[in-house]
C-alpha cells in the first residue's frame, strides 16, 4: 500500500495554479482500477438522475404539458417548455459536474493530499450573477405571460358562475337576452369566445381545475374569484360567420407565439360530425355514458374535477367541460331551456312501457314496435304521438291513457326518451307546453308538473342545523336563550301551520319594544332551499313539531309577501 | 444483574446504575446530557419516521389498484395523507435533525452542555404525549380528515365534527413549543458558550445551519400556534368565533397567510440542517476545506430571511392580485440563488479533492445529485402561471419528497451514517449501509419520479381513486414505495446489530480526515465532552506540502 | 444527580465573540422574539379581519363599542400596568445598589399593579358578558369584534397572570435570600418580561380600543 502511495507521490507532477491536478486521465484510472465499481455504479447512478428528470420535466415541445386546448393554456404550455429546457440544462450541468468530480477526483491512495483552496470570489460571484440573472429571465418570461393571460379583455362574450359544493358543481349562466339563465351540472361554453368564469363556494373551499384548458381557480365561500379563457373547440366553429375575419389557417393549427407547439389534431380540417373529442372518465359515481348527452351537437369534451381537498368525495368531484361551436351553443341553451329530462323519461318508459314495447323498442309479442313507427320518427306527427300517450288506443291489443297518471313534463319526457331513443336522428322533442296543448285540445284537464322536488327532511335538518349556527349566539344552543330575547321552543310563530310571519321576520326584520338592540332582517340573502331548511330545523328542533317546510313553500309565502308588503 | 458496561456518556453515573439495567435506563430517560437526549431524539425519531412510514404505504397501497382496494370508506383514506405529512415533518424530520445536533453542536463549539440542559430534556418530553396526543383520534377511531394544511372551513367543527382532530390541533400545539424550547436552547448555546478562539464565522456549518433554523423556528412556529389557537377557539365555541368563517364576517384565507406563513419557512426547517450537515461530510471525505466557506453561511442566512418573505406562492389560485403574485414570484425565485451557491460550492468542494465512497458520502453524492432535481422543480413550480396549472397536482407531490426524502432525510441517513462511530464508539455495517443506500437512491426515484408526469397530466393530489390513464404510473409508484420502506428497516437493524457487534471506532474515525472538534475525542465522548475546556485554534492548511501526515490540518490543543 | 449535570456551566464560555451575559438573558430574549411573534399573529389576524370585513358586517367603533364599560377605565387600566413596568426598573436599580429591603418593596409594588391590572379586567370581562357584550353591539356589526377582543385581551391576560406569579416566585426568592444583591441578572430576566407584558398592552390597547373606525374628520 505504501509502495502504492510513494509512486502516487512520485509521479505526482508539478501543480499548476487552479489547484487542480494535472494527472494525465488514462494513468489515473489504471492507479483507481479498484474503485471502478463505485465508479460504475455512480455512472448508472447518474445516468438514472439525468434521463429520469428529462422526460419529468417534461422534453420540450413533446406535449407532456397538457393545458393545450385554450389560448392562455398554450402560452403557459410555452413558457413551462422554455422553464423546463432551462432547468434540464442546469440539471445536465451539475449532474454532468459531479460525475466527473466523482470519476476523475476518486481517492485513489489512502495518502492521497488534496491541494486546498478555499474558495474564489471570481468563480462564486460568477454563479450567483448567474444564477440570478438565469431566475430574472423565467421571471420576465412569467410576468409577461401572466399580463397576457390574465388581462381581462376588453369585450367578455359571456359569463359562467361555477359554484361549488360538497361534492358536485353547479353552473349559472345569465344570456343579455330574452333566453334569462340557465343552471347546469355541466360546463358547456362557445368556442373561440372570451369567457369570464366566476368561481365561488357554498360550504367549504374547493378549486376548478381543468387541466387541458388550463385553468385552475380556488372556490372561496362568501367571494367570487374570477378567471377567463377563450377555448378551442371542434374546427367546424371556425367557419366562416361568427369568424369572418379570422384566417382558417390560423384555426387549423393553434399557433403560440413562437410558433413552438403545432397541436394540429383537434383542427384538422375534416367535416365535423358532432361530437369530437369525448371524456372517458367522471368518476366512480357518473359511468360515462355510450352515447354522450353532447353527442348531437358540435363539441368537444374536458375532464374538470377539485383540486382542493374538500371533504368526503372531494375525489370524486368531475364534471364534464364541453367546448362548442357557437351554433351548437346556442342550440344546446335552447334544448335546455325547453329541458325535459330525458333520464326522468326513460325511468318511467322502463317502468311503464317497456313490459308491452320492449325495452329497446322493439315490440313484445304482438304490441308494436316504437322503432321504424312514423309516428315516433317524423317530427310532424310529434302531436298524434303526444295523444296516443295521453289517451291511450283503443284497438287490439289496447294502450291504457296515461292522461291522469302523468303530468305534462313527465309525458313530455318519456315520449322525447322514445323519439331520441327509438325515433332515431331527426325525431325532434317536444316540450311541456306542447303536451298541455294537447290535453286541451282533447279535453282533459289541465295538469301541470310540480317541477319542484320535494326535499329530503334529512337534508333540509342538516343544512338547517349549519345555518342555525349563526343563530346560536343570541336564541342559545337550546333554542331557549335569556329573558328577553323570544324563545324558539314552543313559539307560536315558529309553529304556525303556515308560516308567512317568521318567513317575514326572518326576511324584514323586527323591532320589539322589549328588544335592546334592532333585529336585523337575518335571512334576506337566503335562498329558498336554505331558508326552508331553517325553518325545518327550527320548527322540528328544541321538541317542536310542526310539519316540514319545502322551498317551494317559501317561494309562494315569499310572493305572497311581495304583495303585501308590511305597513 | 450483570454490571453494565459501556465506554464515554454510554458508561452509567450512579453506582447503582451500574449493576441494575432498570436504574441505567431510568438514568437515561432522566438524563440532562445532551447527547443522552439526542440519542433518545433519534430512537424517537426512528419511531416515528416507521410509524409515518406505515401511513405512506397504507397510503400507497390504497393507490397501486384503480378503484377501492384497502379502505371501503374515503374518509379513512382522506385522513392518511394529513396524517403522513404531520407525522414525518413534525415527528421524525425536525426531531431527527434536532438529536443529532443535541449530540454534535455542543462538542462541535467546544462546550461541555447545551445552555439549559434541563430545558432540553423537558422540550424532548412534550415530543412523545405531544406525538400521542395528536394521532389520539386512532383510538378513538375519529382522524382528522382535512389534510396537514387543516384549511377551514373545512377544518371547523361543522364540516369536520370529528373529536380527533381537536387532538390533533392540540398535539401540533405542543410540538410548537417543544421545537421552540429547543430553538431557545440552541440559540444560547451557540451564542454564548463557545470555547476559547471560536468565532461565529469559524463555527462549522452544521452548527451555523442550527443557528439560522433555531431563528426561523422562533419566529415562524408562534404564527402557527397563533393560527391554531384560532383554529381552536372556532371549533370549540362556534357561535361565538368566526375568524375564518366568511358568514361570521371572518375570512378562510387568512387562516392559509398565517399557515403558510410559518409552513414555508418549515420546509427551510427542514432542510438547512441538512445543508450544513452535507457541508461537514463532503470535506472529510473530500479531504478539502469547504469551498467558499462565508458564503456558504451568508447563503443560508440568506434562505432563512427570503423564505419568511415568499409563503404567499403557496396560494397563488386563491384569487390574489397579480401585482402580489408578481412580487412573491420574484421573490420565490431569489431563493433559487442561495440554494443554487450551495450546490455549486459543494461540487468545487470536490473539485480537485480526493473523494473516498463511505455510506455518508454516498449519501451526500446522493442529496446532492436528487435534491438538484427538487430544486429546479421549485423553480418550475415558482413561474406563477406554470404554478396555477400544477398546484394541488402530483408534481408538488414529487416536488416536495425530492426535497424532504431526497434532501432531509438522505442528509439525516448521511448525517446518522457519518456520526454512528462517534456518538456510538462502533463501526456500522459498511455492507448493508451501502445496500440502504442503493435501495434508497433507486427506489425513492421509482416512487416519486413518474409523480411529475401525473402532475403535467393533470391528477390532483389527495385523491382516494383517480382516472384509470394514471394506474400505471401509480402502480410503479406503490411497488417503489414497498421496496423503498423495505430498505429503511435495513438501515433501523443494521444501526442496532452494529452497536452491539459492530468494530471498536477510532477517535478521528473518517481516515483521520475530521476536522471539527468532536473529531478529536474519543469516541463515544465522555461526559462533558472535555475534561478541561478546550481551546479552537484557525485551521493550518498546508497548501505546499502534500506529504503532510493524516489528521494534521489544523491544530487543535485538548 | 441531574442536577449534578445540569450546573456545568451556566455564563458565557471563553469564546471572545461570545455575548458575555449570561444563558438565562439569552434565553429570555429569545423567548420574547417567539412570544411576539405569537402576538404579531394574532394582531395581524385581528388586523386582517378587521379591516376587510364586509361591508353587511361593519367593524363596529370601539368607543361607542364598549357600552357601560367605556375605555376610561380601561385607559386606568394601562396607566397602573404603566407604573407597574416603572416599578420593576427601581426593583432592579435597588437592588444594585444592594438595597435589597427596598428592592423587595417596589417588586411588591409591581405585583400589586399587576393584580390590580387584573381585577379591573375580571371585572371589565364580566360586565361585559353580563351585558352580553358582543348582542348589543352586535346589531347588524361584525360578530367577530368581541370574538378578536375576547382572544387577544385574553391572551394577554393570561400573560399578566404569569407574570405575577412569575414576579411573586422572586419575591419569595428574595425573602428566603436566595436572591441576593449579586443575582441582579435574575430579576433582570423577569424585568424583561414584564416589560414585554406592558409594551404588548400598549399595542392591544392601542388596535382594541383606541384606533377607531372613522378617523375623526373623516
Amino acid at each position: 500500500m505504501s509502495r502504492h502511495a510513494n509512486t502516487e507521490t512520485d509521479m505526482r507532477p508539478p501543480i499548476d495554479s487552479t489547484g487542480a491536478s494535472t494527472r494525465p486521465f488514462r494513468q489515473s484510472l489504471k492507479a483507481g482500477s479498484r474503485y471502478a465499481f463505485f465508479a460504475a455504479i455512480a455512472v448508472v447512478m447518474l445516468f438514472a438522475a439525468i434521463l429520469l428528470p428529462s422526460t419529468a420535466l417534461a422534453i420540450p415541445g413533446s406535449g407532456e404539458f397538457v393545458a393545450l386546448y385554450s389560448e392562455g393554456g398554450r402560452e403557459i404550455t410555452e413558457l413551462y417548455n422554455m422553464i423546463a429546457k432551462i432547468c434540464l440544462a442546469i440539471l445536465i450541468i451539475v449532474e454532468g459536474a459531479l460525475l466527473v468530480a466523482i470519476i476523475k477526483f476518486r481517492r485513489r491512495s489512502d495518502d492521497d493530499r488534496p491541494l486546498q483552496n478555499h474558495g474564489d470570489l471570481r468563480l462564486e460571484f460568477a454563479w450567483t450573477m448567474g444564477a440570478l440573472a438565469i431566475q430574472i429571465w423565467i421571471g420576465v418570461a412569467t410576468i409577461n405571460v401572466m399580463f397576457s393571460t390574465e388581462t381581462k379583455p376588453d369585450h367578455i362574450d359571456m359569463t359562467v358562475v361555477a359554484e361549488a359544493r360538497q361534492w358536485e358543481w353547479d353552473f349559472h349562466y345569465e344570456f343579455d337576452d330574452e333566453r334569462g339563465s340557465l343552471t347546469h351540472t355541466d360546463l358547456v361554453v362557445p368556442a373561440h369566445k372570451n369567457i369570464q368564469l366566476q368561481v365561488t363556494s357554498v360550504d367549504v373551499l374547493h378549486a376548478i381545475f381543468i387541466p387541458d384548458l388550463g385553468i385552475k381557480l380556488d372556490a372561496v365561500p362568501g367571494r367570487y374569484n374570477n378567471w377567463w379563457f377563450r377555448a378551442d373547440g371542434p374546427v367546424a366553429q371556425v367557419r366562416p360567420e361568427d369568424h369572418a375575419t379570422v384566417e382558417r389557417e390560423q384555426w387549423e393549427r393553434p399557433q403560440t407565439r413562437s410558433g413552438a407547439i403545432r397541436q394540429g389534431q383537434d383542427a384538422a380540417a375534416r367535416p365535423v360530425t358532432g361530437l369530437e373529442r369525448r371524456v372517458d372518465y367522471l368518476g366512480v359515481g357518473r359511468t360515462v355514458e355510450e352515447v354522450s348527452p353532447y353527442e348531437g351537437y358540435n363539441a368537444v369534451e374536458y375532464q374538470g374535477t377539485c383540486a382542493e381537498l374538500c371533504g368526503l368525495d372531494h375525489w370524486d368531484m368531475y364534471f364534464r367541460t364541453v367546448v362548442m361551436t357557437p351554433s351548437s351553443f346556442n342550440r344546446w341553451v335552447d334544448d335546455q331551456l325547453a329541458r325535459v329530462d330525458v333520464a326522468d323519461g326513460q325511468t318511467i318508459y322502463d317502468g311503464e312501457c317497456a313490459a308491452c314495447h320492449g325495452a329497446d323498442g322493439t315490440g313484445v309479442g304482438q304490441y308494436p314496435p316504437l322503432v321504424g313507427s312514423d309516428i315516433v320518427s317524423d317530427p310532424d306527427l310529434a302531436d298524434e304521438h303526444i295523444d296516443i300517450v295521453l289517451a291511450g288506443v283503443d284497438a287490439s291489443p289496447p294502450m291504457q291513457a296515461f292522461e291522469a297518471r302523468f303530468n305534462d313534463a313527465e309525458v313530455a319526457a318519456v315520449i322525447n326518451y322514445e323519439r331520441e331513443e327509438h325515433g332515431g336522428e331527426g325525431a325532434g322533442i317536444i316540450t311541456e307546453d306542447d303536451v298541455a296543448e294537447r290535453r286541451e285540445a282533447l279535453g282533459f284537464e289541465p295538469f301541470p308538473a310540480t317541477t319542484i322536488e320535494p326535499e329530503d327532511t334529512d337534508e333540509l335538518m342538516r343544512v338547517g342545523e349549519r345555518l342555525y349556527q349563526s343563530c346560536i349566539t343570541c336564541h342559545g344552543a337550546d333554542g331557549v336563550g335569556p329573558d328577553y330575547i323570544p324563545s324558539i321552543a314552543g313559539s307560536e310563530v315558529v309553529l304556525e301551520e303556515e308560516p308567512v310571519e317568521l318567513i317575514r321576520i326572518l326576511i324584514e326584520g323586527r323591532d320589539l319594544d322589549e328588544w335592546p338592540g334592532q333585529k336585523r332582517p337575518l335571512a334576506q340573502g337566503l335562498s329558498d332551499m336554505e331558508l326552508a331548511a331553517l325553518l325545518t330545523y327550527l320548527r322540528q328542533s328544541f321538541d317542536n313539531d310542526a310539519p316540514v317546510v319545502q322551498p317551494f313553500d317559501v317561494n309562494d309565502i315569499r310572493s305572497e309577501l311581495e304583495q303585501t308588503p308590511t305597513e | 444483574m450483570s454490571e453494565i458496561k459501556a465506554k464515554g456518556y454510554l458508561s452509567p453515573l450512579s453506582e447503582e446504575a451500574k449493576t441494575s439495567k432498570w436504574a441505567y435506563i431510568k438514568e437515561w430517560l432522566c438524563s440532562t446530557d445532551a447527547k443522552r437526549i439526542g440519542v433518545l431524539y433519534l430512537a424517537f425519531a426512528t419511531f416515528m419516521g416507521i410509524f409515518g412510514g406505515v401511513l405512506s404505504i397504507l397510503i400507497r397501497i390504497e393507490l397501486a389498484q384503480h378503484g377501492t382496494v384497502l379502505f371501503e370508506d374515503p374518509s379513512t383514506y382522506n385522513a392518511l395523507p394529513g396524517l403522513h405529512a404531520t407525522a414525518m415533518i413534525f415527528f421524525f424530520i425536525i426531531p431527527a435533525f434536532t438529536g443529532v445536533a443535541n449530540f454534535v453542536v455542543p462538542i462541535q463549539i467546544g462546550a461541555p452542555d447545551m445552555a439549559f440542559p434541563r430545558l432540553n430534556l423537558a422540550a424532548f418530553w412534550i415530543l412523545p404525549p405531544a406525538a400521542l396526543t395528536t394521532f389520539f383520534g386512532f383510538f378513538l377511531n375519529s382522524l382528522p380528515e382535512f389534510g396537514w394544511t387543516a384549511y377551514p372551513p373545512l377544518s371547523n367543527n361543522v364540516y369536520s365534527n370529528m373529536i380527533g382532530a381537536d387532538f390533533w390541533v392540540l398535539g401540533l400545539v405542543l410540538v410548537g413549543v417543544s421545537s421552540t424550547m429547543a430553538a431557545i436552547n440552541f440559540l444560547a448555546t451557540i451564542f454564548n458558550m463557545r470555547c476559547k478562539g471560536m468565532k461565529m464565522f469559524q463555527l462549522p456549518l452544521f452548527t451555523w445551519s442550527l443557528v439560522v433554523t433555531s431563528f426561523l423556528i422562533l419566529a415562524a412556529t408562534p404564527v402557527l400556534t397563533s393560527a391554531l389557537l384560532m383554529l381552536t377557539f372556532e371549533r370549540m365555541f362556534p357561535g361565538a368565533f368566526h375568524f375564518f368563517n366568511p358568514a361570521g364576517g371572518g375570512d378562510p384565507i387568512l387562516y392559509q397567510h398565517l399557515f403558510w406563513f410559518y409552513s414555508h419557512p418549515a420546509v427551510y426547517i427542514m432542510i438547512l440542517p441538512g445543508f450544513g450537515l452535507i457541508s461537514s461530510v463532503i470535506q472529510t471525505f473530500s479531504r478539502k476545506h469547504i469551498f467558499g466557506y462565508a458564503l456558504m453561511a451568508w447563503s443560508m442566512m440568506a434562505i432563512a430571511v427570503l423564505g419568511f418573505l415568499v409563503w404567499a406562492h403557496h396560494m397563488y389560485t386563491t384569487g390574489i392580485a397579480l401585482e402580489v403574485r408578481v412580487g412573491f414570484m420574484f421573490l420565490t425565485m431569489l431563493i433559487a440563488v442561495p440554494t443554487g451557491i450551495k450546490i455549486f460550492s459543494w461540487l468545487a468542494t470536490m473539485w480537485g479533492g480526493s473523494i473516498k465512497f463511505d455510506t455518508p458520502m454516498l449519501f451526500a453524492l446522493g442529496f446532492i445529485a436528487m435534491f438538484t432535481i427538487g430544486g429546479l422543480s421549485g423553480v418550475v413550480l415558482a413561474s406563477v402561471s406554470v404554478d396555477i396549472q400544477l398546484h394541488d397536482t402530483y408534481y408538488v407531490v414529487a416536488h416536495i419528497h425530492y426535497v424532504l426524502v431526497a434532501g432531509s432525510m438522505m442528509t439525516i441517513f448521511a448525517g446518522v451514517y457519518y456520526w454512528y462511530p462517534k456518538i456510538t464508539g462502533k463501526m456500522y455495517n459498511r455492507f448493508w449501509g451501502k445496500v440502504h443506500f442503493w435501495i434508497t437512491a433507486i427506489f425513492l426515484n421509482v416512487t416519486f419520479f413518474l409523480q411529475h408526469w401525473m402532475g403535467v397530466k393533470g391528477m390532483p393530489r389527495r385523491y382516494y381513486d383517480y382516472d384509470p390513464q394514471f394506474e400505471w404510473a401509480n402502480a410503479i409508484a406503490s411497488y417503489g414505495s414497498y421496496v423503498l420502506f423495505i430498505g429503511q428497516l435495513i438501515f433501523v437493524a443494521n444501526l442496532i446489530w452494529s452497536w452491539k457487534n459492530g468494530e471498536d471506532a477510532k477517535a478521528n474515525h473518517w481516515y483521520g480526515d475530521g476536522i471539527h472538534l468532536e473529531w478529536f475525542i474519543p469516541s463515544p465522548p465522555d461526559h462533558h465532552n472535555f475534561h478541561e475546556p478546550p481551546e479552537w485554534k484557525p485551521i493550518v492548511r498546508h497548501h505546499e506540502h502534500p506529504d503532510q501526515p493524516a489528521g494534521l490540518w489544523h491544530s487543535y490543543k485538548d | 444527580m441531574a442536577a449534578k449535570e445540569a450546573s456545568i456551566m451556566e455564563g458565557p464560555g471563553a469564546g471572545e465573540e461570545n455575548l458575555g451575559v449570561t444563558n438565562g438573558k439569552i434565553g429570555m430574549w429569545t423567548f420574547l422574539v417567539m412570544d411576539a411573534m405569537t402576538f404579531a399573529g394574532i394582531l395581524a389576524g385581528y388586523a386582517r379581519i378587521r379591516w376587510g370585513s364586509p361591508a353587511d358586517a361593519p367593524w363596529p367603533d370601539p368607543l361607542d363599542a364598549f357600552g357601560v364599560v367605556g375605555i376610561q377605565l380601561t385607559a386606568f387600566n394601562t396607566f397602573v400596568l404603566i407604573c407597574s413596568s416603572v416599578f420593576m426598573v427601581h426593583v432592579l436599580a435597588e437592588q444594585m445598589r444592594g438595597n435589597m429591603e427596598a428592592a423587595q418593596k417596589w417588586l411588591m409594588a409591581t405585583i400589586f399593579g399587576g393584580m390590580i391590572f387584573l381585577g379591573i379586567q375580571a371585572f371589565e370581562w364580566t360586565h361585559l358578558i353580563i351585558d352580553k357584550f358582543g348582542l348589543v353591539v352586535l346589531a347588524g356589526c361584525n360578530e367577530n369584534f368581541p370574538a378578536t377582543f375576547y382572544l387577544l385581551t385574553g391572551f394577554h391576560g393570561l400573560h399578566v397572570a404569569v407574570g405575577v406569579i412569575y414576579n411573586t416566585f422572586l419575591l419569595v426568592m428574595m425573602r428566603r435570600g436566595k436572591v441576593t444583591e449579586e443575582h441582579t441578572s435574575t430579576t433582570e430576566i423577569a424585568g424583561l418580561y414584564w416589560h414585554f407584558v406592558d409594551l404588548v398592552w400598549i399595542l392591544v390597547f392601542t388596535f382594541v380600543y383606541l384606533i377607531p373606525v372613522h378617523p375623526p374628520g373623516s
